[in-house]
C-alpha cells in the first residue's frame, strides 16, 4: 500500500502544471457580450469586462471607468471571439457572463447558431440573460452605456432582472428558458428589448418564431403576455380618467391577475380565460372625493374592461402574425393529444381560435390613510 | 461517543445503503434520457423498469430459503456442474469489467464537460482509478463504513431535491403521461431504463457477509423503491423544467437543472458544481462496488489469500485503465450493446438461474 | 531505531539483568552477614554518590545496616520512626518479625531475592539488616510528587479545578473520588523491561465492552520495549494502525474527562511520570465533544457548540483547498462581485493561488509551533509580531491577497475549536494534503481527496472499535444523543 501512495504521489506531481490552472487574475472575466451582424455579413462581436485594479490604487480623479469593452469582427462568430481574444492579455473567461444582447438585426436574421455556440461552452451557466437591442443602438454603444446606479452594465442587467419587480413590462428570459420554449409546439419565445438613450431602458418583449425575430409585445401586452403564460402577473398598472356622476375623477390601479385556462373541444377551439385578481388604488382625483363602494365599483369596471380590451388586442396582435408564444397550444398538446393534432395549430387552430374572456377584479385595498370626508361640528 | 451497543457485523442499514449506492450514481446523472430513440414520458418508464429486479428479489429470496444459505453463487456451485458454473462466472466477471469501464467512461465526459475543460481524459480516468485502487485495498469492511457515512451526507442532497418541484421555473403541463405509442414499445422502451438498477446484481457476494437476523428481502425492496422514487423525482423535475424536446438533448439534465435553479438561492453562483462532487462521491462508491464484486467473483473462480488481494485489484486496475484510456471519447460509443449485456448478465441470466436453483432440489444434509 | 540495534550488538553495554548477574546471582536470597552485604551493595551501587548506607550498632550491642537511595526515601519517616526506635527500644531481635513490634512505620517486608531488592531499593525503598536476621525491606519510598494541582494545558471554563499528577496510583485514587462504585476495575502494569514503568488500567465493569478490555490488557502484557517513557510511545503501541494520521486514543488530565469517558464505556490508562492519561477506544464524533459540553444549563447549548465544531471542523480542514480549487480552477463559482473583488485582491500577486495557500499556512504553522512552548509573555509578542506581519506587511508588500489572509485566518481559528490538540494536529497535515489535491485538479482532486480521507478513516479502528461509530456503524439514536444528550 505504501509502494502504491508513492506511486499516487509521483504521479500527481508529474500531472501538476498540466491541465486547468488558470488563476483568476489570468482570466479576462466577460460579463457582458454583444453580438450583432454587419451590413457585410460580418458579425460584430463586443464584451464587457472589468478593469481589475489593485485595491487602494484607485485613481482619485472621479473617473473611475470600472470596465472596458472590446470589439472585434469576424465572418464567424467564434472568429470574432477569437479575434478578441488576440486584442487582451489573458484568456477570456465566460463563467461569469451575465448578459447577452443581441442585436435587432441579427435577431431578425436568426439567432440558433449563436446559441448553439454559446450552450457549448462548459463554463457558462444557462441562466445567462438574453436582451434585445433596439436598432436605434449599436451593441457596442449599449455595452459602453454607463449607469450611475450601478458601475457595471452587465451588472445593471443583472440586477434588474432580478430585482423581479417589473414583470409587467418586461420579463427576463434566461438561456435554458429560451432554448425550452424554442423547442415547444409552437416554436415561439420571447426575449426583452432593450436600449439607451441618455439611461438604460429595458421594457417590451421581441417575439422569435423558430429562433427569428417576428414581432413584438409593447406595454400592457407585455403584461398581458406575462398572464397568459405564467398564469399570473404582478403589479400590472392601469392609470386613467373616469366620469362619476357629475365629476371626473383621476385614477391609478396596481392589479394583481391571475388566469384560469380551460378549453372547449370544438373546431374551431373556444377557449375560457378566466382572470380574476386583486387591485390596490393607489392614486386618486381630486382626493377629497370619498372612496365609496360605489367609486370602487366603477373603477373596478374600468379595470376589468381595460384587461379584457388588452388581452384581446395581444390576443389578435399575435393572431395576425401567426405566433402563440404562451405555451397555450402545448397545453391542449400535454392533455389531450388527438384533439391537438386535429386542430393544425401553428398552421390555422391558433389563428381561428375564439378567446372568451371573463375578468373579475376586487380592489381591496385603497391605501387611504386620512379620513377626509368627516363633518366638523362647531366652529 | 457510549461504545456499549455497537454492532459489528453488516445489517440492514449497510444492506440498504449497499443497493442504493451500488445502482444510483450512473442512473441519476443520465437521466432521463440514454437511449438514442425515446418517447415522452421517461418517468413512467424509470417506474416500469423496476418491476424486473423486484422479480429478481424475489426469487433470490426463495432460493435462499429453499437451501437456506445467503451465498447463492455457492449453492449453485453445488447444484451445478462445473461446465455451467464456471462459464456464468466468468461472464458475470467480464460482465461487470464492461460496467466499471461504461462507468469510467462516464466519468471522463462528465468531468471534461462541466469541471476540467483542458485536461486531457486520461488524467481524470488515471487519478480515479488510482485512488479507487488504492481504495480497494481498504477492504470491504472500510468500504462498506465509507458508503454508510456518505449516505448520511447525502440526504441532505435527497431532499434538496424536492424542494425544486416548488421552483418557479418548474411547470406540471411538461409531465402527464403521453401515450403517443403502443404499449408494446412502450415496454421495450422501458427495458433500457431497466438496466439503470442493474447495480442490485452486486449483492450476490454481499449477502454472506450480511448478519444472521438481517432482513434481506424487506431491506432490498426498500433499497430498491428507494433509487426508483430518486429516479422518478429526477426524471420528473427535469421534465418539468426544461420540457422533454430540450432534457432529450441535454446530457446531463440533473446538472443543467441544478444550475438553473438553485443558482438564485444561494451563496454559490453554480451550484451544479457541487452537486457534481456530490455526483463524483457516488461514482467512486459504485466502482469500488463493482471493483470488489469483481474481484469476489475472481475468488470463486481461481481462490487466493486475502493478501493476495492486491495482484487482482492491480491488474483489473490496469486493465481498466488501459481499455478507458485507449478508447475514443464517449460520445462516438453506442449504448446499446451496453444496455444489451446488462441486459442480459443481471436480469435474464439470474433469473434463468434462480429458476434452475429452484427446480432442483435441496442440496444433500451431508454438505 | 537504527542506533538502537548497533547498542544491541555492542558487547559492552549490557542489560540491567545482565550487570547485577555480574556482580551477584540475582537469584540468589540475601546474605545475612553485615559485611558481606555491605561490600555487594557498594559494589553494585558503586560511583553513586546518593546511595547512602549507615552502620550502627543497636542498644544490645547487635549490629545494623541501613542501605537507600538518598534522595528516593522519607528522611523523617527514617529517622523517627525506625532509627529512633531502634536505638530506643532494648529488645533483642532474633527473627524478621519482630521487627514488627519495633518499628512504627507503616509496612515493611521481609527481602527476599537479590533481583527484587535492588528493585525495592531503586524505587526508594530501604534495606535494613539486622546482624543475623533476614534483611527487611522498609516502604519508605517517597516519590518527588507535586501536589494535585490545576491542570496547565487543558483548559477549561466550568469543569473541575484538578488536574492528574505524575503518579499513576495517586491518579487511580483521584478517579475513585470521581466514581464511587466498585465496578470501577484497576489492573496494574510494569512496563518497559529496564524503566519498570508502573502503569494502570482503569475501566468500569458492565460499560466497557470486555473485548476492548482483552484487547489493551492483551497490548500491556506483551509490551516488550526496554523503556516506557513517554505516554505517545504507548499510544502508537496500542493501536492498530499507528502510522495513520489520527490519533486512536486521546490524552487528558483533568479527572472529569477521564471520569466521563469511563462512563462512556472507555478505558483509561495512567502511566507514572505522565499527567496524561490515555482513553481509548475513542471516535471520529470524540473530536467534537468533551464531557465539559454537559455543564451547559441549556441543553441547546450543547447542540450548538457541537454544530459549530463539525462545520469548523470543515472549514479549518478544507476552506484553503477551496479557495485554491474556486481561484485558480472554478472561478465560476464565485458570485460574480467576488470574483471581481478577488481578481482585484490578486492583481498584483507574483504568486500564483497554490504558492500563496502553502505560504500563509506554512507561515500559520510555524506561528503556532514557535508561540507555543514560549512563556506567555514572549509567546504574546510572537503572536502580535506574527499576526502583524503575515496579516498586514504581507498584504501591502503584495505578497499575498488580502482574501488570502481571510481565508487562512477564518480557517486557523476554526480548527482551534476542536477540543482535543491532537486532533487539530491531525486535521492541520489533513489541510496541506487537500491543499496539494486542489492544486493539481481543482475541486475534482478535492473531491478525491476528501473520499479518500473518509475512507481512510473508515478503515479506522481504536480497539477494535470503528472509528466512525455512530455515523457508520449508524446508530441513530446515539447519533442524536450526541447533539441532543437526553435528559
Amino acid at each position: 500500500m505504501k509502494k502504491m501512495s508513492f506511486l499516487l504521489i509521483t504521479l500527481l506531481l508529474l500531472l501538476s502544471g498540466c491541465g486547468d490552472t488558470r488563476e483568476i487574475d489570468q482570466r479576462t472575466i466577460v460579463l457582458g457580450m454583444g453580438i450583432d451582424i454587419e451590413e457585410n455579413g460580418e458579425y460584430m462581436v463586443t464584451v464587457q469586462v472589468p478593469i481589475l485594479m489593485p485595491q487602494g490604487q484607485q485613481t482619485g480623479d472621479g473617473n473611475n471607468n470600472e470596465f472596458e469593452t472590446i470589439s472585434a469582427k469576424g465572418k464567424y462568430v467564434w472568429e470574432a471571439i477569437a479575434n478578441i481574444e488576440a486584442a487582451t492579455p489573458t484568456v477570456l473567461y465566460f463563467g461569469h457572463l451575465k448578459a447577452i444582447t443581441i442585436g435587432e438585426k441579427l435577431a431578425k436574421f436568426g439567432v440558433d447558431h449563436i446559441l448553439d455556440l454559446l450552450d457549448r461552452r462548459a463554463p457558462l451557466a444557462n441562466e445567462v440573460y438574453l436582451i434585445i437591442i433596439r436598432e436605434k443602438n449599436k451593441v457596442e454603444e449599449f455595452l459602453e452605456a454607463e449607469s450611475p446606479l450601478v458601475s457595471l452594465p452587465a451588472l445593471y442587467l443583472d440586477r434588474f432582472f432580478n430585482a423581479d419587480q417589473k414583470v409587467s413590462r418586461t420579463k427576463e428570459v434566461r438561456l435554458f428558458e429560451f432554448r425550452r420554449d424554442s423547442n415547444m409546439i409552437a416554436n415561439t419565445a420571447l426575449i426583452p428589448f432593450a436600449y439607451k438613450d441618455d439611461k438604460i431602458h429595458i421594457e417590451d418583449m421581441g417575439i422569435l418564431k423558430d429562433q427569428k425575430l417576428v414581432g413584438e409585445l409593447n406595454g400592457h401586452e407585455v403584461g398581458i403576455s406575462n398572464l397568459l403564460k405564467e398564469d399570473k402577473v404582478k403589479n400590472m398598472n392601469y392609470s386613467f380618467e373616469v366620469e362619476e356622476g357629475d365629476s371626473t375623477i383621476e385614477a391609478s390601479v396596481r392589479t394583481d391577475l391571475s388566469m384560469d385556462f380551460t378549453y372547449e373541444k370544438s373546431n374551431p377551439i373556444h377557449i375560457n380565460l378566466t382572470i380574476s385578481g386583486k387591485g390596490e388604488l393607489v392614486y386618486l382625483l381630486p382626493s377629497k372625493v370619498r372612496t365609496t363602494q360605489k367609486t370602487i365599483d366603477t373603477l373596478t369596471e374600468v379595470v376589468e374592461r381595460r384587461v379584457t380590451e388588452d388581452i384581446s388586442k395581444t390576443v389578435k396582435k399575435m393572431k395576425e402574425i401567426k405566433v402563440e408564444p404562451w405555451l397555450l397550444g402545448h397545453r391542449i398538446w400535454a392533455k389531450d393529444h388527438e384533439y391537438f393534432q386535429s386542430l393544425n395549430w401553428n398552421e390555422s387552430g391558433w389563428v381561428d381560435s375564439i378567446f372568451n374572456v371573463n375578468v373579475s377584479i376586487e380592489i381591496d385595498q385603497t391605501g387611504q390613510k386620512g379620513m377626509l370626508d368627516k363633518k366638523k361640528i362647531g366652529r | 461517543m457510549k461504545l456499549q451497543t455497537e454492532k459489528k457485523d453488516f445489517g440492514n442499514i449497510e444492506l440498504f445503503v449497499f443497493i442504493y449506492c451500488s445502482t444510483i450514481a450512473l442512473g441519476i446523472i443520465f437521466l432521463p434520457y440514454i437511449s438514442a430513440e425515446e418517447i415522452r414520458s421517461a418517468w413512467l418508464k424509470v417506474m416500469v423498469g423496476v418491476i424486473p429486479y423486484l422479480i429478481f428479489l424475489f426469487l433470490l429470496n426463495k432460493v435462499i430459503r429453499k437451501h437456506n444459505d445467503r451465498d447463492v453463487l455457492k449453492v449453485l456451485k453445488d447444484l451445478s456442474f462445473n461446465w455451467l458454473y464456471y462459464p456464468v462466472m466468468i461472464y458475470l466477471l467480464l460482465s461487470t469489467i464492461y460496467s466499471i469501464f461504461w462507468g469510467i467512461k462516464s466519468l471522463a465526459i462528465v468531468i471534461q464537460t462541466y469541471l476540467l475543460q483542458n485536461t486531457q481524459q486520461w488524467v481524470v480516468i488515471v487519478t480515479f482509478l488510482i485512488f479507487v485502487g488504492i481504495s480497494l485495498m481498504y477492504g470491504i469492511t472500510a468500504i462498506t463504513r465509507l458508503i454508510v457515512l456518505m449516505f448520511i451526507c447525502e440526504i441532505g442532497v435527497i431532499a434538496s431535491l424536492v424542494a425544486l418541484l416548488f421552483s418557479q421555473d418548474f411547470r406540471w403541463i411538461y409531465i402527464p403521461p403521453v401515450f403517443t405509442v403502443d404499449v408494446f414499445t412502450f415496454l421495450k422502451s422501458s427495458i433500457s431504463e431497466t438496466t439503470r438498477y442493474a447495480g442490485l446484481i452486486t449483492i450476490l457476494t454481499f449477502l454472506p457477509l450480511v448478519k444472521k437476523e438481517t432482513k434481506i428481502i424487506k431491506t432490498s425492496y426498500m433499497s430498491l423503491l428507494l433509487i426508483m422514487i430518486m429516479f422518478t423525482l429526477v426524471s420528473i423535475l427535469t421534465l418539468g423544467t426544461f420540457g422533454f424536446e430540450q432534457t432529450l438533448t441535454l446530457l446531463s439534465p440533473i446538472t443543467a437543472l441544478i444550475q438553473t435553479t438553485y443558482a438564485e438561492m444561494t451563496l454559490f453562483e453554480r451550484l451544479d458544481l457541487f452537486f457534481l462532487t456530490i455526483w463524483i462521491w457516488a461514482l467512486y462508491k459504485a466502482a469500488l462496488i463493482y471493483f470488489w464484486f469483481a474481484i469476489s467473483i475472481t475468488k470463486r473462480i481461481i481462490p487466493f489469500q486475502k493478501k493476495k488481494e492486491w495482484i487482482p485489484i492491480t491488474i483489473y486496475v490496469v486493465i481498466i485503465m488501459i481499455v478507458t484510456v485507449a478508447t475514443p471519447s464517449f460520445v462516438n460509443l453506442s449504448w446499446e450493446p451496453y444496455n444489451i449485456n446488462l441486459l442480459i448478465s443481471t436480469i435474464v441470466l439470474p433469473i434463468l438461474l434462480f429458476t434452475y436453483m429452484l427446480l432442483r432440489k435441496k442440496r444433500s444434509v451431508k454438505e | 531505531m537504527l542506533f538502537k540495534k548497533k547498542q544491541r550488538l555492542d558487547p559492552i553495554t549490557l542489560s540491567f539483568d545482565e550487570y547485577l548477574a555480574s556482580i551477584v546471582n540475582p537469584e540468589e536470597r540475601l546474605p545475612v552477614n553485615i559485611e558481606i552485604l555491605k561490600g555487594l551493595m557498594q559494589s553494585i551501587f558503586s560511583e553513586s554518590y546518593d546511595f547512602a548506607e549507615r552502620l550502627f550498632k543497636l542498644p544490645n550491642g547487635q549490629k545494623a545496616y541501613l542501605c537507600y537511595l538518598s534522595g528516593l526515601i522519607n528522611k523523617t519517616d527514617l529517622e523517627d520512626n525506625v532509627l529512633k526506635t531502634l536505638l530506643k527500644r532494648e529488645k533483642d531481635i532474633y527473627v524478621s518479625d519482630d521487627f514488627g513490634s519495633i518499628l512504627t512505620i507503616t509496612n515493611y517486608k521481609n527481602s527476599t531475592i537479590w533481583k527484587e531488592v535492588i528493585d525495592q531499593i531503586l524505587s526508594g525503598n530501604v534495606l535494613l539488616l539486622v546482624e543475623g536476621v533476614q534483611p527487611v525491606i522498609l516502604l519508605l519510598a517517597n516519590k518527588n510528587l507535586r501536589n494535585v494541582a490545576d491542570p496547565t494545558t487543558e483548559y477549561q471554563v466550568y469543569g473541575a479545578k484538578i488536574g492528574f499528577i505524575e503518579d499513576s496510583r495517586t491518579n487511580v485514587s483521584i478517579m475513585r473520588q470521581f466514581i464511587k462504585d466498585p465496578r470501577l476495575r484497576s489492573k496494574e502494569y510494569e512496563l518497559g523491561k529496564e524503566s519498570k514503568t508502573h502503569a494502570s488500567l482503569v475501566y468500569l465493569e458492565q460499560y466497557a465492552e470486555d473485548e476492548a478490555v482483552e484487547t489493551i490488557d492483551s497490548y500491556l502484557k506483551t509490551f516488550d520495549k526496554d523503556h516506557m517513557l513517554s505516554l505517545g510511545q504507548l499510544t502508537k503501541y496500542v493501536s492498530r494502525h499507528p502510522y495513520s494520521i489520527f490519533p486512536q486514543a486521546s490524552k487528558t488530565e483533568r479527572p472529569d474527562h477521564a471520569a466521563y469517558a469511563l462512563t462512556q464505556g472507555k478505558v483509561v490508562l495512567f502511566v507514572d511520570n505522565s499527567t496524561f492519561c490515555l482513553q481509548a477506544p475513542i471516535t471520529f464524533m470524540d473530536m467534537l465533544e468533551t464531557s465539559e459540553d454537559h455543564s451547559f444549563l441549556v441543553t441547546w447549548n450543547l447542540t450548538f457548540i457541537r454544530l459549530i465544531r463539525l462545520v469548523s471542523l470543515l472549514v479549518g480542514s478544507a476552506l484553503p483547498a477551496l479557495y485554491v480549487a474556486l481561484v485558480a480552477f472554478q472561478p465560476e463559482l464565485i458570485p460574480t462581485t467576488l470574483t471581481i473583488n478577488v481578481a482585484q485582491s490578486r492583481a498584483q500577486i507574483p504568486l500564483p493561488a497554490t504558492a500563496e495557500a502553502f505560504l500563509m499556512l506554512f507561515a500559520l504553522d510555524v506561528l503556532v509551533e514557535a508561540s507555543i512552548r514560549l512563556p506567555s509573555f514572549v509567546g504574546q509578542t510572537i503572536g502580535i509580531v506574527g499576526g502583524l506581519v503575515i496579516g498586514t506587511a504581507a498584504v501591502e508588500a503584495g505578497i499575498v491577497s488580502n482574501v488570502m489572509v481571510i481565508v487562512i485566518a477564518f480557517t486557523a481559528v476554526a480548527i482551534f475549536t476542536l477540543p482535543n490538540w491532537e486532533f487539530v494536529s491531525s486535521w492541520r497535515i489533513v489541510r496541506y494534503a487537500f491543499v496539494t489535491s486542489a492544486a493539481v485538479l481543482g475541486l475534482y482532486g478535492l473531491v478525491m481527496a476528501i473520499a479518500f480521507l473518509a475512507l481512510h478513516i473508515a478503515k479506522l479502528d481504536s480497539l477494535n472499535r470503528s472509528y466512525l461509530y455512530p455515523l457508520s456503524p449508524f446508530d441513530g439514536k446515539q447519533l442524536r444523543n450526541f447533539f441532543k444528550p437526553a435528559r
